[in-house]
């Protein structure tokens, strides 16, 4: 689950980094965090997303796991986007929901 | 790709040959490199079999996409049957191996 | 330097979009069919709602294989799939003396299930060997993954922006929607169709691909198949009739070999003295396919072989193969697999109606066009009509009908064959909504009557058919609401 969440996070972060999208997704905050960041911040969720299916189970699966949970964050980013802004926001939020979660467990 | 060839018999025998070259071709193209894959990788008999044929299914497309992009029909069709022959060369060179 | 780039990018599009359109409606009966297998043992129970029995594997096995001694004595061999978690019985393929069958046997009964049908296993079969008869329904299914792969390639190649349009999608602009969407479903589960398709393609190896066995073995095959799988002993039958020893003691000694659970057994020639008992490890324990097998004397059960891969090779192989079949996934990752599973087939489907949508708007459409428009709606909904008339027809056909199992398979096609029909007839704004909405009712149909909801797995089905249901009854509808044309556009802008 703390993967999920982090890929989410992950995505939404790519996505804001990428001048097209931002306005949109940041609205206010644009002007604050520079689009450079986003990006790295964006990799190093999606990687991080990695790092956490890897200490939950053999690599195999972590990889297989990981490998389809992404479509799927990429996805839900990318209705917000094409939909309703609010709801690629909404995964932002949903993602970070996801990995208190998973902690708390 | 020749636009000014559009629709006529040039056009379509550059289509034609490129397409042959590009699945007829690429295929022969990857079998014979899966056969020689197979003899001269340095693995024992059955083990070789299983990158052999991994390779070959990579091999595949890459050839079919190089049929079309080669700088002309003959010389995909060429190259591809070039490129056949040698794997098949190096396949029969090496030989069988050994039980 | 980047006009060559461009010219190249062109060339990848050309042939992305020609391989794709030739091959295309075959693709997506594979990848629906595909699809749809990842929960073959479970749409397998959902189709059998009478056989609810479970047992343990030791009293299955010993029930299947007395039934089987009565009733197929003479078959080449018995080729059997222990209960699990996912199945509750005994999936055989055996020859009751006139070819080979594949039934669900009662774990309990050893019986075949009282409601005769494939099951989970016609989507199997339809995936990879497309209702045709061996081999050319596995050759065209190679064919058509070979495209896959290239169209994967050349899709990459071509798609100027891959990164960069990453999140686009732009709704209701005709073709530049359906280009987004395309590319969306094309990119967004790109390492699962990667890996999918040519994971696939190395299941049919032997086939498509056999040069480098052939390459090291020349005509010496069973010496191949030996060191392939030395757990497995293959002779030939001797044809002195001897009785097989209790199968029971022989499971729990594999078991104990292998350190898992036995997950397939193989009986090759039963009822002679030269039988052979394999039994191997089951596929949903680890990510490999046959990853141990043991061998048994089947008069004596003594072992005659033991093995469990250790040869990194084989094991890449054994990983790779497994990657494909995703037995060994629980539960959550199998729906991943579907998932993802159906992205790939809405990227097939989507490519197809996209050819039909760029060339409408830019003129005109062919007579070769006009076809290929038609087909569209004909297979694209008449393949879905197709699988739920089989669904449908496993809830109405009466049980002890004749050969219920083929009966089944024929109303799917026959289903199909008239959705096709119709979508040939009928002009595409009216066939579309009208075959949606036939796969919307029929999904609803399929799912509501009595028992659907008995149990856990029951119920899944039944819910996904639903929501199937109202996916296409929403989409049919929007359908049915005359659209105005789009304008004829600029073809320029067009070509991504």
């Amino acid at each position: 689950m703390i993967a999920a969440g982090l890929t989410l996070l992950g995505m939404f972060a790519l996505a804001a980094a990428m001048p097209r999208h931002a306005p949109a997704l940041l609205g206010a905050w644009e002007r604050r965090v520079p689009s450079a960041r986003l990006r790295i911040a964006g990799w190093a969720l999606l990687l991080a997303a990695l790092a956490a299916t890897l200490a939950a189970t053999d690599w195999p699966l972590a990889l297989v796991t990981w490998g389809g949970v992404l479509p799927f964050s990429a996805a839900l980013v990318l209705f917000g986007l094409a939909y309703d802004v609010r709801l690629a926001r909404g995964a932002a939020l949903l993602g970070a929901l996801a990995i208190l979660a998973g902690l708390l467990r | 790709m020749g636009a000014h060839l559009r629709r006529g018999w040039g056009y379509r025998a550059n289509i034609a040959t490129r397409a042959v070259a590009g699945s007829l071709g690429a295929y022969l193209v990857a079998a014979c490199f899966a056969a020689a894959a197979a003899r001269t990788l340095p693995l024992p008999r059955l083990d070789a079999i299983v990158p052999a044929t991994m390779l070959a299914f990579l091999v595949a497309p890459v050839a079919t996409i190089w049929a079309f992009l080669a700088p002309g029909p003959l010389r995909a069709l060429g190259g591809v049957l070039a490129a056949a022959a040698l794997l098949a060369g190096i396949a029969w060179a090496a030989g069988m191996p050994a039980a | 330097m980047s006009a060559v780039r461009d010219g190249a990018r062109q060339a990848m599009a050309w042939l992305h979009g020609w391989t794709g359109l030739l091959l295309g409606w075959v693709l997506f009966v594979m990848c629906l069919g595909g699809t749809l297998s990842v929960f073959k043992p479970e749409i397998g129970r959902w189709m059998r709602p009478e056989t609810i029995a479970t047992a343990d594997r030791a009293t299955a096995l010993t029930a299947a294989t007395s039934w089987l001694t009565k009733n197929a004595p003479n078959s080449f061999g018995w080729y059997l799939t222990l209960p699990n978690d996912r199945m509750n019985t005994v999936e055989a393929t055996y020859d009751p003396g006139t070819g080979f069958v594949y039934r669900a046997l009662d774990p309990v009964s050893g019986a075949p299930a009282p409601r005769e049908t494939l099951g989970g296993e016609f989507f199997y079969r339809l995936h990879f060997e497309l209702q045709l008869p061996f081999p050319w329904g596995r050759l065209l299914a190679s064919l058509a993954a070979m495209v896959l792969l290239l169209g994967l390639i050349t899709g990459i190649i071509a798609h100027r922006r891959i990164f960069k349009d990453f999140f686009t999608f732009r709704p209701a602009k005709g073709q530049r929607s359906w280009l987004d969407g395309h590319n969306a479903v094309g990119v967004l589960a790109l390492p699962f169709h990667l890996m999918i398709s040519f994971t696939g393609l190395l299941t049919l190896a032997t086939l498509n691909m056999p040069w480098a066995i052939s390459a090291n073995y020349g005509k010496d095959m069973a010496a191949m198949f030996q060191a392939f799988q030395p757990g497995q002993i293959d002779r030939p039958a001797m044809g002195k009739p001897a009785p097989l020893a209790p199968l029971a003691p022989m499971l729990a000694e594999a078991e104990r070999r292998l350190g898992k659970p036995v997950g397939r057994v193989t009986i090759a020639h039963p009822g002679d003295a030269a039988a052979v008992v394999t039994m191997f490890r089951d596929d949903a324990r680890q990510i490999a396919y046959a990853a141990g097998a043991v061998s048994f004397d089947g008069t004596t059960g003594r072992v005659l072989a033991d093995f469990t891969e250790n040869r990194p090779a084989l094991q890449t192989y054994g990983v790779a193969y497994g990657l494909h079949l995703a037995r060994f996934a629980p539960l959550a990752t199998r729906w991943l697999y579907f998932l993802c599973g159906a992205m790939l087939t809405l990227a097939v489907a989507s490519g197809m109606v996209l050819w039909v949508v760029k060339r409408r708007e830019r003129a005109p459409l062919s007579l070769g066009n006009r076809i290929v428009e038609r087909l569209n709606a004909g297979v694209l909904a008449g393949v879905p009509i197709g699988c739920v008339a089989f669904l449908l027809a496993n809830r109405l056909l009466p049980l002890g009908m004749a050969d219920r199992a083929g009966a089944e398979v024929s109303v799917a096609l026959w289903s199909a064959a008239a959705a096709l029909a119709l979508g040939a007839v009928l002009a595409p704004k009216r066939s579309w909504p009208l075959l949606l909405t036939l796969l919307a009712l029929g999904c609803a149909a399929a799912a509501l009557p009595g028992g659907a909801f008995a149990d856990s797995v029951q119920a899944s089905v039944s819910l996904t058919l639903l929501a199937a249901a109202f996916a296409f009854g929403w989409l049919g509808f929007r359908q049915w609401r005359p659209r105005p044309a789009p304008t004829r556009r600029r073809t320029r802008e067009q070509l991504a």
